[in-house]
């Protein structure tokens, strides 16, 4: 595998978005000239007698080093020089990133319009059925529907969405990201013109950037397809085992019933970290604690906003303890995404903490006859609500060519009354909207009658979170996900923890 | 002057598609850039952030210890494999090294995947284990901080036994038999046999071998990157996987061309010497 080529992929000068920037360049060629004239002609000549020269030996016998890899890299070093030469700095120069659509309309065209979109596989039968549904009630638009694993999507998405060409609907979590960049659009006008201000702001604010590149306020840079609410599962027939009754009202209250599992010798709570999976258990901790405000402006990018608070200590030295009690499965580490999910359906475990995209696994495996569902108890009984709460995030790239035809259809997602009830029973998640919008009706059996007048709760109120993981691009697979392994393993204390995860923080961003 | 429009056609293509791209990562790896906003010059300081940071340390030690398996033990095993299927006239010897050679035609993503599935905490070693009274060494191998990097690392002496097998072998098969002959005559055994002839006779073989499996060693990626994704921790990332992540999940572009550059040196420093030692001599 060619690494360079892994890295790189594209050339230099080529597409509309890497523009020159002669300084930076010039720069450089400074920099490396003296190994131009240094090296050039020993490169030349060692190179010569491979290319000329030729012998009777039998190819199979020629060792390797007549070859001389030393000349041939002291050569191709020159060449890259001279190529550095000829080519400026990358990337583009700052966008103007305040610029929003001024022809906006809330009305649809009635031209033909093909809407393209890339999905993520996971919720992508949801929105195809959307999409659906809307070519219904407004034959003359129609869907190019394109779909990869969530994964494959994040790492690609960023080059796909600066692309000439790129889709009208992308699915794309990091959005301040590509709004600094200036890739996608601004939804100001469309959020005018649809009235999307005055829906809940606690999760529209996730997806509003500031001229400074902070989250949480500022312009509209995505919009959601239903929103996913996380809280406690559990199963009814076990929780009766160990005497709960009622849920839990604190925090205190839930560690004793995690105890209270131990000591009946079940599983009580299905965790494994392997996916990288305790960073819920981490944040639904320390959104209970006091400083819940300064760990939301640290996910939302705010100048100076530290991860080393007392808050995020105290959060991982209970996750520590919690999986040192016993709380979570045995080999924790070794212990995927899809093997907690399933060890909890099957009975195998008291508790687990998970969001409503499961729904469906859970109905299946019994409803709400076998399970129930509470929200991550706060530390006193009448503490507000706070859970990780966010939009599934969809960015309308800037080059979209059906810009207002995608708008409308993500205004109809909120608002149709059929659109939303296909979010409640496909998607699992809370359809978003405005406030005074009746939720759909949903069957009694499904856990979905527990998590979405939850959801609605927690939005009203501003409790939504979102994720740490979604801080930074890489936060959760390069620190949050493999540190939370070497905490659980103890081989990491709390406060070291909490230190890196600020260190690559700031590496990242630059600060 | 005429041999270099021979040349042209064949050089320019190189020049496209390999030092333009490379040329390209050099440039790169002194800048601070996202891979799509504006750039910024920062000199060496993505190479200082390799040689200072512990994650990019620890990927490239991880690299050099997967080498004993990649090379060490994969090398070892496929002279033993050649040497013992050479002597097998049946089809058996064959046979043998088909099997041998078959995790070489097996996509590496789904050799992976069927590894780490083996690996599992109820997976079949463990289950193995269990069945044969050895419980008490079962353990979540992937997962433990001990044993992930040698579990990674021995699918890497699975997946190479088989290439370097083949190459020996036919390495071996074109040793003049006269010369077995007359170690035979001269009383030789079986493994005096073995260092007298066949060892100096596969010489270039296994230069090839050696050389192949080391690069295959430093840059490590699909194994892991199916199996591990680095972890636990960092336990098993490799300098490929690394270079991944900050490219793909940071956007770190310069900083992960840095480290592409610095891959690329090791596997300079690391392969030359042993071209020079292993190399006939004339």
């Amino acid at each position: 595998m060619d690494l360079h080529h892994l890295v790189l992929g594209a050339s230099c000068g080529k597409t509309a978005i890497w523009r020159p920037n002669a300084r930076s360049c010039d720069a450089m060629a400074v920099t490396l000239a003296y190994r131009k004239s240094k090296h050039w002609h020993e490169g030349a000549t060692r190179q010569t007698p491979v290319t000329v020269k030729g012998d009777a030996m039998p190819e199979s016998n020629r060792p390797l080093d007549r070859y001389r890899p030393l000349g041939l890299l002291v050569a191709t070093g020159v060449v890259s020089v001279l190529a550095l030469a000829g080519c400026a700095a990358p990337g583009s120069s700052a966008p103007d990133s305040t610029e929003t659509p001024s022809d906006v309309s809330a009305e649809l065209t009635s031209d033909d319009v093909v809407v393209s979109m890339l999905l993520e596989s996971g919720g992508a039968p949801a929105v195809k059925s959307l999409a659906a549904e809307f070519t219904k009630q407004h034959p003359n638009v129609t869907f190019d529907i394109k779909e990869d694993n969530f994964q494959n999507l994040t790492a690609n998405a960023a080059k796909i969405i600066a692309s000439p060409d790129a889709p009208d609907l992308v699915r794309y979590p990091n959005v301040a990201e590509q709004a600094k960049n200036g890739t996608i659009t601004n939804l100001d006008a469309y959020a005018a013109a649809f009235g999307w201000d005055d829906w809940p702001q606690s999760l529209l604010g996730q997806m509003r950037v500031n001229d400074d590149g902070t989250r949480g306020a500022g312009s509209l840079y995505g919009m959601g397809i239903g929103f996913n609410v996380t809280g406690v599962y559990y199963n009814k027939k076990l929780a009766e085992q160990i005497g709960m009754t009622t849920p839990p009202e604190t925090l205190d209250d839930f560690v004793a019933l995690l105890d209270d599992a131990v000591a009946a010798g079940l599983t009580p709570m299905s965790m494994g970290n392997k996916g990288w999976n305790a960073s819920f258990p981490l944040q639904g901790i320390q959104n209970q604690l006091p400083g819940v405000d300064d760990l939301r402006d640290w996910i939302y990018q705010v100048p100076d906003a530290t991860y080393e608070t007392d808050s995020a200590v105290e959060a991982a030295t209970m996750l520590q303890d919690w999986n040192n009690k016993g709380y979570f499965l045995p080999d924790v580490n070794a212990i995927d995404y899809p093997t907690m999910v399933s060890t909890f359906a099957e009975g195998k475990a008291v508790f687990i903490l998970d969001g409503d995209w499961n729904n469906a696994a859970y109905d299946g495996a019994g409803g709400t006859d076998t399970f129930g569902f509470f929200p991550f108890p706060p530390v006193t009984a009448d503490g507000s609500l706070v859970a990780m709460a966010s939009p599934s995030t969809y960015v309308l790239p800037k080059s979209a060519k059906n810009a207002a035809t995608t708008a409308y259809f993500l205004n109809w997602v909120a608002t149709d009354p059929e659109a939303r009830e296909i979010v409640v029973t496909q998607a699992g998640s809370n359809p978003g909207g405005p406030t005074d919008l009746e939720l759909p009706t949903i069957d009694p059996s499904s856990l979905a009658s527990l998590t979405l007048p939850f959801g609605t709760e927690v939005s009203d109120q501003g409790g939504a979170m979102d994720f740490i993981a979604n801080a930074t691009a890489g936060i959760w697979p390069t620190t949050i996900g493999p540190n939370s392994q070497l905490l659980l393993a103890n081989k990491m204390t709390p406060d070291e923890f909490v230190a890196s995860v600020q260190k690559q923080y700031e590496t990242e961003l630059g600060r | 002057m005429s041999g270099w429009l021979y040349v042209l056609p064949a050089l320019g293509v190189y020049a496209w598609l390999v030092i333009q791209p490379f040329a390209l990562s050099v440039q790169y790896s002194f800048y601070q850039w996202n891979g799509i906003g504006p750039s910024k010059w920062v000199g060496f300081d993505n190479y200082i952030e390799v040689f200072s940071d512990p994650n990019r340390l620890g990927a490239i030690a991880n690299a050099f210890k997967l080498m004993f398996f990649y090379t060490v033990l994969a090398v070892a095993l496929a002279l033993l494999a050649a040497a013992v299927t050479r002597g097998m006239t049946s089809r058996w010897g064959r046979v043998s090294q088909t099997v041998l050679f078959l995790p070489q035609v097996i996509p590496l993503v789904g050799a992976g995947i069927a590894w780490e599935w083996l690996y599992q905490p109820q997976g079949p070693i463990n289950e193995t284990l269990r069945a044969i009274g050895l419980g008490a060494l079962a353990k979540p191998w992937l997962s433990d901080f001990d044993t992930a990097l040698p579990a990674v690392g021995f699918v890497g002496t699975w997946l190479l036994i088989g290439l370097c097998t083949m190459l020996l072998s036919t390495g071996m098969g074109k040793i003049d038999s006269t010369l077995y002959d007359a170690a035979k005559v001269d009383g030789a055994g079986p493994v005096r046999e073995f260092f007298a002839v066949t060892l100096p006779g596969v010489r270039a073989e296994l230069t090839v071998c050696v050389t192949v499996t080391l690069i295959a060693a430093l840059a490590s990626f699909d194994v892991v990157y199916v199996m591990t994704k680095g972890g636990p921790g960092v336990a098993t990332m490799v300098p490929g996987m690394d270079i991944y992540t900050i490219a793909f999940a940071q956007n770190r572009i310069g900083a992960a061309s840095a480290m592409a550059v610095v891959l690329m040196i090791l596997v300079l420093i690391v392969v030359i010497p042993v071209q020079r030692l292993m190399a006939e001599k004339r």
